[in-house]
């Protein structure tokens, strides 16, 4: 058994907000980086790579630093790269986020990303792929389970936005 | 034109996912009425999108008609995942109705489509005005209103104001000691920037990620503008240049002031819950609600003090002092910036090719 040294509201929001509000993204970044390699489009390997590592370390931060709230979009790879500052998985980190003059070879950054994306997956678990046949369900029953815990610690639902419109006016 | 554009996704289907517009059509004919049109949006009708992109469609069926949740409704073909939208023509119409409206009001979008449902009607307008119609008519608006040109504005605009929200940002972080976040909102705001100017020549939204690609492509004369911009700097000492340069950039690409004396007097610091409760030597700024407290040192109380009770405080009025605490706890989360006006189009130095003034 493992015990939490922080208090269980705060280790539980830390804990949900990575796995909804950054874990699904991430997955997709992956995707996203092997087509855009596949069919040559450098610029969206860019971006995407990008994406990856800032979704990557706000999910890192989240489970290492505890940081609450997450801020707006704008400045959350600067928080999280501040809080991650004493990791060595910072430095992996700010160089996908800062970009490459000269892209990496194609396998070297899906190696990067992927090896990036299984560092935070390590810490916040698996959340299955909602965009794939595989995981629709799969990723429903897991948001099942969320929502309970959450609940249970006095927390609201931080399921991405777009599934939960309406039932939370 | 329609017949061309038409084939050119059938191909791009064929060569990506082995799939026939036909079957398409058949995954999703439970959906039909008889009387709709079939708008196919997104990546792969715009000549972007690679063997992972999905394809958007919008069944716009007749007054009268069932229509589905603005979540779509998920369809896989082999590889190919088909997102559907239902909605009836009188609901599009009512969409653009209030995309007009929200253009001739100079309140800032934050809020009217500034959030990932607005960005999602934002997505749905631009399928309507640029979709591939793959079956039935094409859809006709109500007189005196141009799909595209309002579709366009609204994507100018939108970009236009996060350029405004970045590029703010970028210098305030640069003045509070902070060339991380500087940096980053630097390259965002040339980003945003990028994308109204593209815009504003009435090309269809695309998410970000197709920017660069764009750049490299039908929008290859704005590469080089991008180019210094593309790597953040290493180290601190750089991030003042990078900015300056950034805001130089943008200026430029929107015609517009960007810098951070200007546009002061139209943003304020918003408080949600943060409470100053002192305790002997202890200067709790609490958000209990959050579960979030600071220690703030007595110069910092003091300039929380001197912000006074109000729940927002215009960033023009703010000491350097109270901006350097204010921008802290923004970059926390803690705090909201917020615009008491928009960015009118018609406020923007851009050349707007094909974009019509909306009316």
């Amino acid at each position: 058994m493992k015990s939490v040294d922080l208090g269980a509201r705060r280790y539980i929001w830390c804990r949900g907000k990575a796995a909804w509000l950054m874990g699904p993204p991430a997955a997709q970044w992956l995707e996203d980086l092997r087509g855009a390699l596949a069919a040559g489009q450098t610029g969206l390997a860019r971006h995407v790579s990008r994406q990856l590592a800032e979704d990557c370390a706000v999910m890192l931060a989240l489970t290492l630093t505890h940081g609450r709230p997450v801020p707006e979009p704008n400045m959350r790879a600067a928080w999280a790269l501040e809080r991650l500052a004493a990791e060595p998985v910072a430095a992996d980190c700010w160089e996908l986020i800062r970009g490459f003059d000269e892209l990496p070879a194609d396998e070297q950054l899906v190696e990067r990303c992927a090896e990036l994306q299984r560092r935070a997956r390590e810490l916040v678990g698996h959340v299955p792929d909602a965009l794939s046949p595989e995981g629709y369900y799969p990723a429903l029953g897991l948001a099942r389970e969320w929502i309970e815990l959450v609940s249970a610690v006095g927390e609201g639902g931080f399921l991405p936005g777009e599934w939960t419109r309406g039932s939370d006016a | 034109m329609s017949g061309a554009r038409r084939e050119q996704l059938a191909e791009r289907l064929r060569g990506f996912h082995a799939v026939e517009l036909e079957q398409v059509l058949e995954v999703i004919d439970y959906l039909r009425d008889g009387e709709d049109s079939v708008l196919v949006g997104g990546s792969l009708a715009y000549g972007l999108g690679n063997e992972k992109s999905d394809l958007d469609i919008v069944v716009a069926g007749p007054p009268g008609s069932q229509s589905s949740s603005r979540m779509p409704l998920e369809h896989f073909i082999d590889t190919l995942r088909v997102d559907v939208w239902k909605l009836r023509v009188d609901e599009l119409e009512a969409l653009f109705e209030l995309a007009q409206s929200r253009l001739a009001d100079p309140a800032p979008f934050a809020g009217a489509f500034g959030d990932v449902f607005e960005q999602a009607d934002l997505k749905l307008l631009h399928r309507v005005a640029y979709g591939v119609v793959i079956d039935g008519p094409q859809l006709t608006p109500e007189a005196g209103r141009e799909y595209r040109a309002v579709a366009g504005q609204l994507l100018v605009r939108e970009y236009a104001e996060r350029m405004r929200h970045a590029l703010f940002l970028a210098q305030l972080a640069q003045a509070a000691g902070r060339p991380l976040a500087a940096a980053i909102n630097a390259r965002f705001g040339v980003e945003d920037a990028l994308q109204a100017a593209i815009a504003a020549r009435g090309v269809p939204f695309s998410d970000n990620k197709w920017l660069q690609t764009r750049l490299e492509g039908e929008a290859g004369d704005l590469r080089e503008a991008y180019r210094p911009f593309m790597v953040l700097p290493e180290g601190g000492e750089a991030s003042a240049t990078f900015v300056a340069a950034a805001v130089g950039a943008a200026e430029e690409l929107a015609g517009t002031a960007l810098a951070a004396g200007a546009l002061a007097a139209d943003a304020a610091w918003e408080n949600g819950g943060l409470r100053l409760l002192p305790a002997g030597d202890l200067l709790a700024l609490l958000d209990p609600e959050q579960d979030v407290v600071y220690e703030l040192d007595p110069e910092e109380a003091e300039a929380w003090r001197a912000l006074g009770e109000g729940p927002s405080w215009s960033c023009a009025e703010c000491s350097e002092a109270q901006g350097e605490l204010c921008f802290s706890l923004y970059a926390e989360g803690m705090l909201k910036l917020t615009w008491s006006r928009g960015l009118p189009v018609g406020e923007l130095g851009l050349r707007v090719g094909e974009l019509d003034e909306v009316r």
